[in-house]
């Protein structure tokens, strides 16, 4: 056989292996793209057409003009209120945990050890273990049944394993490239903000990512915490069309689907920063 | 500091002034919670609206709960000292509420004449411990729904049961899909003879071969390729509302769907009577309820229990049971118009209320396992029988503090 051919017969298999397992993986996303197009509401179908008979997008239309069944908020006013938590927990996540992170990396203090040992056994707790403090806490801020609460809450579940994935980070930053920050005459904090956080991008996006995950796709809080309808956001309203019994299955999944498409922005924002290189070459030589 | 203490004693003189003349209620704002949605939930706002007209002094906000969040919500809340005035939920919460004392008993508030009216199996599902601590609105339970088109006569035993699904199966269409949850199940338990509790609400799921007749049963079907029995709500569903099943067991809650996708095929009628036995199928009876917070005042309780008294009235229960098919508590509805709600009236007729003790909650879980097991051929039903009776009284215990 000419190389040509093994050649060729290779790359078929590679393709045949990568194509079979997207196939694999998109799967689901057709289903839910099938169903969210279903006039009449079928879970699982017993024969799968990616087209179902008589498709519509009423069930978009529908879930786009009256999101929250039971009280007429607008489903701008639901994302921007999905937005502002999901945002406003991975700000503070990263905040928080990238100079924390920083602390723990660079300095060696009483109690470094407990503290970062501690962070692991909140992060072991079930949500639902904290959802009664949480409350407690919240309700005596006077901010429970508010927004800026729920990022509290959210940024209180997600800040320990950011402090841990950038600790992680910094830890091979080197430290060389500091010191000499530090001889040129930098001072600690410019020393932090203009060396190690540029340098950290990376791990910063992907903290940014999860926090923002988790403020997105949370629900059990916030149907713990809010009462008020306006301050609902878009995974509370999606967790909403489940019934007892009966669930709308059409809308369910064209709102799944509408929900989804931020993230993916976001993703699609930050994924230049995730895939850059570490540390740039800066100790080359 | 002092002008405001002025304003503030103005006012109140004028009020006083204009209270003399005309005699204006106070304005009252009213809370419910429930997890009610499409059809119940109009019906909901057009009550709300109409009371709003005879009560104009009245503020009624609403806020829908999805179903599983609600209990933890308002228990969260109440148990903080807030939560809603009113909250809508099933009667199996009265223990666990009445326990943490969330809930407030309502015998004072409703006197014989108005109970008269009530269905009496649903005013005895809301009392706890001698005490009326909810209001029924509702009541539900499962019965066999069942498509015309492929469905030519009604089993009246299992045995015939079995016969009629062998016959009408072909192809892919399955004469019945039995979903195997514990909920669904209950019936043939029951009429197999089984009880879960004696009088001091210990377990006794093992006494008697209740247990064991009622799992043979079902392992008997689960091998017959006729019939889908699986504890799949979404699978079972799916294939009724497709035409892909003849039979379902189902409650009033699924008609709604099924009508939609099947149109006037669809039929209900209790479920065939066990046949080892010749015992009627006794589903659980589950009663939704209207609850009242313990934690409001003396004015508020009033104006709430005057609200659910306006909702469990003969024209609001109507409303419900036409529009979003609720069995209505209230005798004076008049249900003779439908003939489903019929089929479910007539099942109910043999059904068990579902109790409401917080033991009921220690059930669930290992009689589903029992069943489970014994489907997938890991035990004998009387081995599974066995195991559930000691991870029941061993949960009980457990809750007793033992």
């Amino acid at each position: 056989m000419k190389r040509q051919t093994i050649e060729r017969l290779k790359h078929i298999y590679l393709h045949a292996y990568i194509i079979f397992w997207i196939l694999i993986a998109i799967f689901p996303v057709i289903w839910i793209v099938s169903m969210s197009l279903n006039p009449v509401n079928v879970l699982r179908p017993t024969t799968l057409q990616i087209i179902p008979k008589n498709a519509t997008l009423e069930a978009y239309i529908k879930v786009l003009t009256r999101p929250y069944e039971a009280y007429p908020v607008p489903f701008v006013k639901l994302l921007f209120n999905s937005l502002f938590v999901a945002g406003g927990t991975a700000l503070l996540s990263v905040a928080l945990a990238s100079t924390a992170a920083y602390a723990f990396s660079r300095f060696r203090f009483p109690g470094r050890e407990i503290g970062l040992l501690g962070f692991i056994v909140t992060q072991m707790l079930p949500a639902t273990a904290t959802l009664a403090p949480l409350f407690v806490i919240l309700t005596l801020l006077h901010i429970r049944n508010t927004l800026y609460g729920l990022i509290v809450a959210y940024a209180s579940g997600s800040v320990p394993f950011a402090i841990w994935n950038l600790k992680g980070y910094f830890d091979t930053v080197p430290k060389e490239l500091e010191e000499a920050a530090l001889v040129d005459g930098c001072d600690r904090h410019q020393a932090f903000t203009k060396i190690i956080l540029p340098l950290s991008i990376p791990a910063i996006a992907v903290t940014f990512l999860f926090g923002f995950m988790n403020g997105w796709m949370e629900w059990m809080l916030a149907w713990t915490f809010l009462t008020k309808p306006t301050n609902f956001t878009l995974a509370m309203t999606l967790y909403n069309m489940q019934g007892q019994w009966n669930t709308p299955w059409s809308q369910f999944a064209a709102f799944s689907i509408i929900i989804s498409l931020p993230v993916m922005v976001v993703w699609f924002l930050l994924q230049k920063y995730i895939i850059s290189g570490l540390t740039l070459g800066a100790v080359k030589g | 500091m002092k002008k405001v203490l002025v304003a503030v004693l103005m006012v109140a003189m004028v009020a006083t002034l204009f209270a003399g003349c005309k005699p204006k209620a106070q304005p009252v704002t009213l809370t419910i919670w429930h997890s009610w949605s499409g059809s119940e939930l109009d019906v909901l706002n057009e009550a709300i609206a109409e009371y709003n007209k005879q009560h104009p002094e009245v503020t009624i906000n609403q806020l829908q709960v999805p179903f599983d969040q609600l209990k933890n919500k308002y228990q969260t809340e109440a148990a903080a000292g807030g939560g809603p005035d009113i909250l809508v939920g099933p009667a199996d919460w009265i223990g666990d509420f009445t326990k943490a004392n969330l809930i407030t008993p309502l015998d004072s508030y409703f006197d014989s004449t108005f109970l008269a009216d009530y269905v009496k199996g649903a005013l005895d599902q809301v009392k706890y411990k001698g005490k009326m601590m909810a209001f029924p609105e509702s009541t539900e339970c499962v019965a066999l729904i069942y498509n015309k088109s492929l469905v030519p006569n009604l089993p009246k035993d299992t045995n015939e049961l079995i016969t009629l699904v062998d016959s009408i199966s072909k192809g892919d269409t399955y004469g019945m899909v039995y979903n195997s949850g514990f909920y669904f199940t209950a019936g043939y338990f029951f009429a197999a003879g089984m009880k879960l509790f004696d009088d001091n609400y210990n377990a006794v799921v093992n006494q008697g071969n209740g247990g064991v007749l009622a799992l043979t049963f079902l392992k008997k079907l689960a091998s017959d390729p006729h019939f889908i029995v699986a504890n799949d709500y979404g699978k079972a569903d799916s294939m009724f509302k497709e035409g892909k099943a003849a039979m379902i067991i189902n409650g009033p809650w699924a008609v709604g769907d099924y009508t939609k996708a099947l149109g006037d095929k669809v039929g209900v009628a209790p479920m065939p009577a066990f046949a080892d036995t010749g015992n009627p199928f006794a589903p659980f009876v589950n009663t939704k309820d209207f609850f009242v917070n313990a934690n409001i005042n003396d004015t508020q309780k009033k104006a709430a229990v005057d609200f659910i008294k306006f909702m469990v009235s003969k024209d609001i229960e109507q409303k419900f049971f036409e529009k979003a098919k609720h069995i209505p508590s209230n005798t004076k509805v008049d249900t003779s118009s439908d003939p489903i709600i019929a089929g479910f009236l007539e099942q109910m007729k043999t059904g068990v209320p579902m109790p409401i003790a917080p033991e009921m909650g220690a059930v669930w879980d290992p009689m589903q396992t029992a069943i489970d097991s014994v489907l997938a051929g890991k035990a004998t039903p009387q081995d599974a029988i066995n195991t559930a009776q000691k991870t029941i009284q061993d949960k009980i215990n457990a809750m007793r503090g033992q």
